[in-house]
């Protein structure tokens, strides 16, 4: 079943074409990555899924039009952005108490919500909470309401490492449990390690879609062995059969000290097509 | 419109506005100012009913516009009001239980006037209350919903709320101020809260500037709707 279904969407901004054309379908239970530079058209696909902005072409989420979308939907998404505002003179408990009431969920949830994300003290004030934990505190507003498909801006944007780790664990889990999720990212990494199904967004349009695996491999046209022997010297050799026996009599002289095969990643994939980095 | 979503809401407005010192000041400021006044001038015959009928104006007309459009420029400039938006809350349940808040804070507070001062008609004094605390209410909704930041919100609305607070008191100096008052919700109340005569068109004055908000806001509502 498809949940998310884009065809054809384009958006301008006072005559300047932020998305042209962009087709794209995310499956339930997927986790899908846009991955692209900044400015490249990402929050304003979101927004233009979440029902915040008018579009020409058709998207559709759950199979409801998104520039017409009930309110009933408000109750199967959940939104994470970099820009989600949270009451920060309030508690996090307070603040989820508050969602949870408009959502119509049982306040006891709250906690084991809480513990999820991995925000322990309950009763901290929002506003003191460190940009870590205040993405963790929106997550959880997110999830309260058990959402079938959550749009997560740039999660882990300015986190360190085992917060971001943390929040990639929390995505696994949710995809495992059957949750559609829509992730937006500059972190070529983040979407090897998550995503079911990448597209590469730049200058408003879809250059690539795929498996990243397949991707890294297609545009691997290197595809080179480099021997760094014990004596310090470093010799490439094509990853092909009539090197085979060159690699073996390394190895058979006791003279490698390391060995590395290439290994293009979505960046390399994404410089090749576009011929601009990712992490601008 | 959903009550329950109206109901939250109100609370959290609540919740929020006991950690928020600025705000929670002023719904205490004139009720204390007067109190204090009062009592230190309780020997001067009449001084009791100039205090009372001067702050209590005040706090029906200074305050709820302050108030009103400090907490919607804040909730629109931290992005919240676009999450409850997206969580199944409309803009009219939002402000309603905004302006409910400040409605009930405004005549709790706004009531400590009878308790110490000389009020002729109390039914008439918490009407009054009500009808100034509801039009100012209105005005700073429109201020909040104009202005998408909170220090400019109350850049402009602490300025409207000083000139028709202080309104009424100046139409005792200056007939031309009075002729001005006299056009505003703000003059009329302030001629019922010191127990004085009303005549029909001072009730029409209020509704007419009430119809006024009202349309503004109205306006400022379907604009905010499509920003939101």
């Amino acid at each position: 079943m498809i949940s998310i279904c884009i065809d054809q969407l384009s958006k301008s901004f006072g005559g300047k074409k932020v998305l042209n054309k962009i087709s794209l379908k995310v499956s339930e239970g997927e986790l899908f990555g846009l991955l692209g530079p900044s400015g490249a058209g990402k929050t304003t696909l979101i927004k233009i899924l979440t029902g915040q902005l008018s579009y020409s072409g058709s998207a559709h989420i759950l199979g409801k039009s998104c520039d017409r979308l009930e309110r009933s939907i408000y109750a199967n998404i959940g939104i994470v952005t970099d820009n989600s505002g949270v009451y920060e003179r309030l508690s996090c408990y307070d603040n989820l108490r508050l969602f949870a009431s408009l959502h119509g969920v049982k306040k006891e949830i709250i906690p084991a919500i809480l513990a999820r994300v991995g925000l322990d003290n309950k009763r901290v004030r929002a506003g003191k909470l460190s940009k870590g934990m205040r993405q963790r505190l929106i997550l959880a507003r997110a999830l309260l309401h058990n959402p079938k498909i959550l749009f997560l801006d740039e999660p882990t944007s300015g986190l360190d490492p085992a917060t971001a780790n943390d929040i990639h664990s929390l995505l696994l889990d949710l995809k495992a449990a059957g949750t559609t999720i829509f992730l937006t990212t500059h972190n070529m990494h983040e979407a090897h390690k998550l995503c079911d199904h990448v597209a590469l967004l730049c200058d408003g349009e879809i250059v690539e879609y795929g498996v990243p695996d397949e991707l890294c491999r297609k545009y691997n046209d290197k595809n080179t062995i480099t021997i760094l022997g014990k004596d310090g010297q470093s010799v490439c050799f094509y990853n092909t059969p009539e090197y085979a026996a060159a690699i073996a009599d390394y190895f058979s002289m006791d003279n490698v000290a390391a060995i590395h095969s290439s290994e293009p990643n979505l960046e390399t994939v994404f410089m090749k097509l576009t011929g601009k980095e990712l992490d601008r | 419109m959903r009550i329950q979503n109206v109901g939250a809401l109100f609370i959290k407005q609540g919740k929020d506005c006991i950690k928020n010192a600025p705000v929670l000041l002023l719904f205490f400021i004139y009720p204390v100012v007067s109190l204090i006044l009062t009592q230190a001038m309780k020997e001067q015959a009449g001084s009791s009913e100039l205090f009372v009928s001067i702050f209590a104006t005040m706090h029906a007309v200074f305050t709820p516009i302050v108030a009103a459009s400090s907490f919607i420029a804040e909730e629109r400039e931290k992005n919240t009001l676009r999450v409850l938006i997206m969580s199944n809350v409309t803009l009219r349940e939002y402000l309603l239980s905004v302006g409910g808040f400040i409605l009930l804070a405004n005549l709790l507070t706004g009531c400590s006037f009878i308790l110490y001062g000389p009020v002729k008609s109390i039914l008439l004094f918490i009407l009054a209350m009500a009808a100034g605390s509801l039009i100012s209410i209105v005005l700073g909704s429109c201020i909040g919903l104009f202005l998408k930041n909170a220090a400019a919100a109350n850049g402009i609305s602490v300025p409207i709320g000083i000139l028709f607070a202080f309104l009424p008191m100046l139409a005792n100096f200056n007939e031309k101020i009075a002729a001005v008052a006299d056009l505003t919700y703000a003059g009329q109340l302030g001629r019922l809260m010191a127990g004085k005569e009303v005549s029909p068109s001072g009730f029409i004055v209020i509704a007419f500037n009430l119809a006024i908000l009202s349309l503004i806001s109205g306006l400022l509502y379907k604009r905010s709707l499509l920003a939101e």
